[in-house]
């Protein structure tokens, strides 16, 4: 058979490789496994305050309108901006995923979702909040279908 | 509770993650951890290489580099015994060189070399060129040694 080429540039593909959440999943368990629950906490608030800095001091700024804007992103990068639902109040911003793309992915291939996987929302945005002074806390989960419910306070 | 980092915030939180575990354990903990990662039990290269042999190569890649919208050329001769990958811009490490607040990983590109282990596992030789990472550029060259003889600079 002939010499086969294939010559691609950046823009000529969409970044979406879903494969990662399979990565992450396996990177979060081995975290769990070898350092426990609160090694899983360290290494998830360590890279909150680090990677999310600017989304840190977007939401002092600006307050719900950041958190709104960096959720509708991510959706939408991950081709699932139907599964996210935001409710305002004054004092509150209420964050319903009604099917988690990662958890869809895992299940799809057959993989097992870590039991740590939950911290990578619970440990994160816990952290984003603490550091953005808002309050936090998880309203419910199911782990079947990936369905969320969190919210965010003002202080 | 069942929630996500994007896949397309993978590449930070995978860095970080060498800099927790080599911060706690050290560097040879964080080899550990790519061996283990990239163990051929696990790793789909691993199958695309028991079923099509070198030409696995060209299928993993060409599934990966495309999802992850890499700049890339990749040559595959069966005949000849060789395949390569000339990663003219790197999307992972583009990301996090273009990501100024955070400090990547120092040795982050080199957890890259353990897909050697699938493909020695199946006589194959594999050689990769680190020199030009800091500008998100590699090169990988695979090829059966009974078959193939590269020049020496070729990799280069």
């Amino acid at each position: 058979m002939a010499k086969e080429v294939m010559d691609r540039r950046a823009s000529d593909n969409k970044y979406l490789h879903r494969d990662f959440h399979g990565g992450m999943n396996y990177g979060i368990n081995y975290i769990g496994e070898t350092y426990g629950d609160d090694g899983v906490r360290e290494y998830l608030s360590d890279f909150a305050r680090t990677y999310h800095a600017p989304l840190i001091e977007a939401v002092k700024t600006d307050g719900f309108d950041a958190i709104e804007n960096y959720l509708k992103k991510i959706y939408e990068a991950e081709e699932a901006s139907d599964e996210l639902a935001l409710k305002r109040t004054t004092n509150t911003l209420t964050v319903h995923i009604r099917s988690c793309p990662a958890i869809n992915y895992l299940r799809q291939k057959g993989i097992k979702p870590s039991r740590w996987f939950v911290e990578t929302t619970r440990t994160i945005w816990a952290t984003v909040a603490e550091a953005s002074v808002l309050g936090f806390e998880l309203l419910a989960y199911d782990d079947k279908s990936g369905e969320a419910e969190y919210r965010f306070t003002l202080r | 509770m069942r929630a996500m980092i994007s896949c397309t915030e993978f590449i930070p939180a995978y860095s970080e993650l060498f800099k927790f575990i080599d911060r706690k354990s050290g560097r040879q903990a964080v080899y550990d951890y790519w061996r283990s990662n990239f163990d051929p039990d696990r790793a789909p290269v691993n199958q695309h290489l028991n079923k099509s042999g070198i030409r696995g190569c060209w299928d993993y890649w060409s599934h990966t580099l495309n999802e992850e919208a890499a700049d890339f050329t990749m040559t595959l001769d069966e005949e000849a015994g060789y395949f390569r990958i000339d990663m003219h811009h790197c999307p992972s490490k583009g990301r996090l060189l273009e990501t100024k607040h955070i400090e990547p990983f120092d040795e982050y590109c080199f957890h890259c070399d353990l897909y050697r282990l699938s493909v020695e596992k199946h006589g194959l030789v594999y050689e990769y060129d680190f020199s030009r990472t800091d500008k998100a550029q590699c090169s990988l060259l695979i090829y059966d040694p009974l078959k193939y003889q590269p020049q020496k600079e070729e990799v280069l």
